[in-house]
């Protein structure tokens, strides 16, 4: 007998080769058939574990073997037809596959809406004589039903849409022949409307109906909305209030769902109206964005190291703009030969010297900078006028943005008051041989998400160079 | 502070319907404000519609021209070439302030082209 | 053999320095280029001296380690290295210029209009096609999968400062002939279902 794995090690084995069950799926979809021929299943799993090695392909029969889907309740009934022995796989495990692979998305049709309109109008009739008492059983079954009811509704839906956005590629696949050839165009075009408006009948508009708030239900029935407002009433006058906000968030995320299907009806509305060119370039770009889209998804696997699109593939194949980057361009170097340039070397040297043997450990208390009392603020002020007369100053068009430089490396939480109680310092010394020159021209610099815009401060020797 | 509030209600009661009006709130020597007043203050007056426009002398905390935001030091602007005595301070072009990134990058372009006029110290 | 003409002297040394600049700074030069104070496309000097004096520059740039490379569909030039070395990264840009140019059309596409007005400049992209850009989820996903970390303001700025868009107001860009290419060269090639 073969091994038999439990249903959480089956489903595992499944989920570790997911194409098997999708293939599964799509046949099953194709045929509108809720069951899989034993012996197709078979062929597919043989398909698939041909490239494996002889261990694996073992786990894999064993997983796969009608046996053991029954034993480990993944598939629930075995139908012996005529042409075969047919599996009724859980609903419950081709949900899961569906939402792995969008493709396999089940659309909502006209009358799957409308049978779950029923199942709610039974439930809002029910309610009527519901005694709305927490202890009695029945009360609080038809109250779980509802939210049930509801939450089943809104995930039917949300895949729904997401099966509708993907509407581009079916438009494209269906209308990629004609759109290519001008020829062809034109016959096609009719064929093309038809099985487009199908699409839109059949698929989008019943949501889109379903979900209008203004549309009224054959036979003066009332719509997903007030069916439920009238739920919602009825809770709230039996001061059932916490279910009726549960029920007025249901509400918002269904009117929240609308929006996506205009789009996706205005999507559709659009491409009808399209003559063959235009029809060729949504085509062109649809194709391409599928590309895209499949090495997208790449990424999005659990291998950490895939977070950014291989770029190499896409390149290759459309061959534009290859090769094109920014160079660095040359570094220039401007050495000079006068006694000046070299003067300057020196001071520059000595000045960064110094400035290196004067910075200290910090001197500061405590958060004087954020604490305001005047006492701390009086501390931290002395402590950068001291700095301030031993700092070394050169000649400079921008002095603000050399204090600014200087204090953010030295100073402890260094913020904008600091820089403002040295400009003003400095402006009033009058013990030193420079001039402050205030300019008219602005500039500006940011400690965080806060800028300071401020006019440049020249500073300039009033005694010439070479005296001292 | 309370004719502010008196000022307000009275303005808002003959303001039309959806207009507004914001009034300059002049206040000489703004030292006389205790700084954790300001706090409050501020917001206080821009949410009535009322504008701080103050001055102060160079003992004023720095903290406090941070809070106010917008400072225009005209004693720093001076010419030597007065056309009269007494009349040697020339100031133009706006104030220096404390703003968000943003707005300094977006006002940077007009920083681009500046015209170079030089103000000596008297 | 005797050259009585340099073929530097035919080129003004400024016009060609200022070309070094632009095509080292991972621009397209173009024969259209958007002006931006006169809001108006011109012809593009520059793209008329390298056009003019093609040889010289080929070998110009050839002599400093470049293949000066034109394309034909968009009318443009731009570098490339001589030696692939660092092909990963030329490869990477190249990659996020398509992506951002496809997902332009893409949206322009399904939001009903034809290609030809995003290449027009009275038309193109504006505030609303800016919004919806932003708030498609997937598209944004797809960006940063591209290296473009901070979305469609970086791509966009990317693909400006490159000339393949022109930014024409502060919410508004068209593309450039050397975008057009792009997009062309994908449409044919669907065309001839390549």
């Amino acid at each position: 007998m073969k091994k038999h794995f439990s249903t959480i090690d089956t489903l595992k084995i499944l989920l570790d080769y997911p194409r098997i069950m999708y293939q599964c799926i799509e046949k099953m979809d194709q045929s509108n058939d809720r069951l899989i021929n034993e012996s197709v299943l078979a062929v597919v799993v043989r398909q698939h574990i041909e490239p494996l090695d002889t261990i694996e392909q073992k786990r894999l029969l064993s997983a796969f073997d009608t046996n053991n889907l029954t034993s480990a309740n993944v598939v629930s009934d075995i139908d012996k037809r005529d042409d075969g022995r047919f599996l009724l796989f859980q609903e419950s495990v081709l949900t899961i596959f569906r939402l792995c692979e969008a493709s396999l998305y089940k659309e909502v049709t006209d009358a799957k809406l409308k049978s779950r309109m029923a199942s709610l109008w039974d439930a809002e009739n029910r309610l009527e004589s519901a005694t709305f008492a927490e202890n009695d059983p029945d009360y609080i079954e038809l109250t779980e039903d509802i939210t049930e009811q509801l939450g089943q509704l809104l995930s039917l839906l949300r895949n729904n849409i997401i099966a509708m956005e993907r509407i581009g590629e079916k438009l494209e696949s269906m209308t990629a022949e004609a759109s290519r050839s001008p020829e062809k165009f034109p016959q096609y075009r009719q064929t093309m409307f038809e099985k487009t408006t199908h699409l839109f009948d059949r698929h989008i508009k019943p949501t889109l109906t379903f979900l209008d708030p203004k549309v009224r239900l054959l036979g003066g029935k009332s719509n997903l909305f007030d069916t439920l407002k009238s739920i919602r009433d009825k809770y709230r006058v039996n001061n059932k209030n916490s279910v009726a906000d549960q029920i007025l968030r249901y509400d918002i995320s269904f009117s929240n769902a609308f929006l996506p299907i205009q789009k996706v009806e205005r999507q559709v509305d659009h491409f009808l109206r399209k003559t063959r060119v235009g029809m060729l370039q949504y085509n062109a770009m649809e194709a391409n964005y599928q590309k895209l889209r499949t090495l997208y998804n790449k990424t999005t696997t659990s291998n950490l190291k895939n977070r950014f699109m291989d770029a190499s593939e896409f390149c290759a194949s459309s061959k534009f703009a290859l090769g094109l980057k920014q160079h660095t361009r040359p570094t220039c170097y401007q050495f000079g030969e006068s006694i000046a340039y070299f003067e300057n070397i020196f001071a520059e040297i000595e000045l960064r010297l110094t400035l290196i043997n004067s910075d200290h450990q910090s001197l500061f208390s405590s958060d004087s900078y954020k604490d305001e009392s005047s006492g701390k603020q009086l501390e931290r002020a002395k402590i950068l006028y001291e700095w301030l007369s031993n700092q070394q100053f050169r000649s400079t068009k921008d002095v603000i943005h050399v204090l600014h430089n200087r204090l953010s490396e030295w100073l402890e939480e260094y913020q904008f008051t600091d820089l403002l109680t040295a400009i003003i310092h400095l402006s009033h010394k009058s013990d030193w041989e420079y001039n402050l020159i205030t300019t008219n021209q602005f500039s500006y610099i940011t400690i965080d998400d806060e800028a300071f815009i401020y006019r440049r401060r020249k500073l300039e020797q009033t005694v010439s160079d070479n005296n001292e | 502070m309370i004719n502010l509030q008196l000022a307000q209600i009275l303005l808002n009661r003959i303001k039309k319907e959806g207009s507004s009006v914001v009034f300059p709130l002049v206040h000489d020597e703004l030292a006389d404000i205790s700084i954790d007043q300001f706090d409050w203050l501020l917001p206080h007056l821009t949410k009535n519609d009322f504008r701080l426009f103050s001055a102060a002398t160079y003992s004023v905390s720095p903290e406090l021209i941070r809070k106010v935001g917008n400072l225009h030091e005209i004693g720093s602007m001076r010419t030597s070439r007065a056309y009269s005595e007494g009349r040697t301070i020339v100031y133009w072009k706006g104030s220096e302030k404390f703003t968000d990134t943003t707005s300094a990058k977006a006002s940077n372009v007009i920083f681009a082209e500046q015209s170079e006029l030089e103000l000596a110290n008297s | 053999m005797n050259d009585s003409h340099n073929p530097f002297d035919k080129v003004v040394a400024e016009d060609s320095a200022e070309i070094y600049k632009q095509l080292t700074q991972g621009k397209v030069i173009l024969k259209q280029h958007y002006n931006d104070l006169e809001h108006k496309l011109e012809e593009n000097s520059l793209y008329t001296l390298l056009f003019n004096n093609s040889i010289h520059f080929l070998s110009l740039y050839q002599h400093i380690g470049y293949q000066l490379t034109f394309n034909h569909e968009g009318s443009f030039y731009y570098l490339k290295e001589l030696h692939d070395q660092s092909i990963d990264e030329a490869d990477k840009n190249a990659f996020k210029i398509q992506v951002a140019l496809l997902l332009i059309g893409k949206h322009y596409a399904t939001t009903g209009r034809n290609l030809s007005l995003l290449y027009a400049q009275e038309a193109g992209l504006d505030e609303s096609d800016l919004e919806s850009l932003k708030q498609d989820h997937e598209f944004c996903e797809i960006l940063k999968a591209a290296h473009f970390g901070k979305g469609w303001d970086e791509a966009l700025d990317f693909l400006t400062k490159r000339n393949f868009i022109f930014q024409t107001s502060q919410t508004s860009w068209f593309v450039s002939d050397a975008g057009k290419a792009f997009l062309e060269h994908l449409i044919e090639a669907y065309e001839n279902n390549e």
